[in-house]
């Protein structure tokens, strides 16, 4: 939809067309709210459309479970909700455990976990180990498993949320970045190269740009971007059913029902915001890829087939930022969601709507706060 | 139904190597391409398409179309036309499909694909 069709018009403008703002937009649109979603280049361009799809409870940040608890009751049945295909697969996540430092690790996780009263991350030994994952290197000892989790196509999951906001009356307006945000007497309105918008209320879902849309709301924040880097081999004989992880080493790969397998690891290459382009890093591929040789020799007869990378937007203690602004009424962040993001979408379109309709959210958002950076004045 | 010119020449005091394709020993022109030296044996297919389960062969065979790919001491998906044969080498049609499924070997670094390659699949 162009701009000329679109409304210049909302009650909300999501800005940022990833799966938070997609996200967004389908809770607002489903709470009969006009909603308007400005993308700069294309839904699911950047960060949620080339992810490594990975739909993960295990390992959270303790700040974060509430949310990716939520969110992954969420994506269990969120193909019939948004009624279309995400992708999702429920496969069970295995972080391995490759020594006895790393079970002692998993250990003290553990106890934290189970004092906050979370049971959903459970070791396993290494016979268990080898019966769920029977090409693991005989040397792995053991590992922490959660059932739930799985992974998803992200761009299909991402236009999901479009689509089904779209059925619900949200507009979104593609090719469009915004230039300048104004406040207007008590509305916003924004600027882009192609035109003028006005809302009442604005969300910055804007991925490795959102610094630069919230110093627009007056906000500022120690946001920066990267590029993780992923690699895809051609077809191989079905090894391994659950998504794999490694407790301490940089090792993430899932096996596809068409048989592929998709590397990541976190490794970065080289990200050229301005240009919307990425460098690969090979040298890190390569390390990347005899790392999963390591934990599986069968890894040793894969063919990389693509590589790519994304530029997504990191904070400096990788959580997220879900946040109303400091510096502006009537502005809301979601961003900064430091890799590990995807598997959040459904929850934060939830967040997000009951701040802006319900002035607050049931969860406890304090880690996430825009500000939580300041300094305090000396 | 294929065959090698230099047969039909009076000289053949060509070099020959032995290699290993399909577990089967022959003997080959020292040089040949791997693509060669299986349409000679008689072992024309490289490689079941791994949607369809059809067989498949060069059909470039110059490098491009990679329809001949072929598991080479090993290791799959070597394209069987750009490779030269040497001595003792193992080559196998690559059987590798949607339904492959692999089984460890106790030794523990190798797989063998599961010999019931009908498994459904969608």
């Amino acid at each position: 939809m162009n701009a000329q069709a679109g409304k210049s018009k909302a009650s909300v403008i999501i800005i940022g067309g990833g799966i938070q703002g997609c996200s967004t937009a389908y809770q607002l649109a489903k709470r009969g709210i006009d909603v308007l979603v400005l993308e700069k280049d294309r839904v699911a361009r950047h960060a949620s459309g080339v992810n490594a799809g990975g739909v993960r409870l295990l390992g959270r940040d303790i700040a974060e479970v509430p949310l990716s608890n939520v969110s992954m009751q969420r994506w269990q049945t969120l193909d019939d909700e948004l009624d279309a295909d995400t992708g999702f697969r429920r496969r069970s996540l295995i972080n391995i455990a490759a020594d006895e430092a790393d079970i002692q690790t998993l250990q003290k996780r553990q106890d934290v976990m189970h004092q906050q009263c979370y049971f959903h991350e459970t070791m396993i030994d290494q016979q268990e180990l080898r019966e769920r994952l029977p090409h693991v290197a005989d040397y792995c000892v053991g590992g922490v498993v959660s059932e739930t989790d799985g992974y998803a196509i992200p761009y299909k999951s991402t236009f999901a949320f479009r689509q089904a906001a779209a059925r619900l009356g949200a507009n979104f307006v593609e090719g469009q970045q915004v230039q300048q945000l104004r406040r207007v007497g008590n509305s916003w309105l924004v600027e882009t190269v192609a035109g003028r918008y006005e809302a009442e209320y604005l969300v910055n879902c804007a991925g490795a740009w959102a610094d630069q849309v919230a110093v627009m709301m007056g906000d500022n924040c120690p946001m920066t971007y990267s590029a993780p880097m992923l690699m895809i081999t051609t077809r191989m004989p079905h090894f391994a059913t659950p998504v794999v992880g490694a407790v301490s080493r940089p090792l993430s790969f899932k096996q596809f029902e068409n048989g592929t397998v998709l590397i990541g690891g976190g490794a970065k290459g080289f990200a050229d915001r301005a240009n919307n382009k990425t460098r690969l890093d090979y040298a890190k591929l390569a390390a990347g890829a005899s790392n999963a040789v390591d934990f599986f020799p069968i890894m040793r007869t894969a063919t990389v087939n693509r590589m790519w990378a994304g530029l997504e937007a990191y904070m400096p203690d990788n959580l997220p930022v879900i946040s109303a602004s400091v510096n502006s009424p009537n502005a809301f962040h979601a961003f900064g969601f430091s890799a590990h993001g995807f598997q959040l979408g459904p929850v934060v379109g939830e967040v997000m709507a009951d701040l802006i309709t319900r002035t607050h959210s049931d969860f406890d958002l304090s880690a996430f706060r825009v500000d939580r950076f300041e300094r305090k004045v000396l | 139904m294929f065959r090698y010119l230099a047969d039909d020449a009076p000289n053949k005091s060509q070099q020959q190597v032995c290699i290993i394709i399909n577990d089967r020993k022959v003997t080959v022109p020292v040089n040949t391409s791997v693509w060669s030296a299986m349409a000679a044996s008689g072992e024309a297919t490289t490689r079941l398409s791994s949607v369809s389960q059809q067989p498949r062969s060069a059909y470039c065979a110059m490098g491009a179309c990679f329809e001949c790919l072929v598991e080479i001491d090993g290791l799959p998906n070597q394209q069987a036309c750009m490779t030269r044969v040497y001595p003792g080498m193992e080559v196998r049609s690559q059987t590798i499909t949607e339904a492959s499924q692999a089984v460890p070997l106790a030794a523990g670094l190798g797989y063998e694909l599961n010999a019931d390659q009908e498994a459904d699949h969608d």
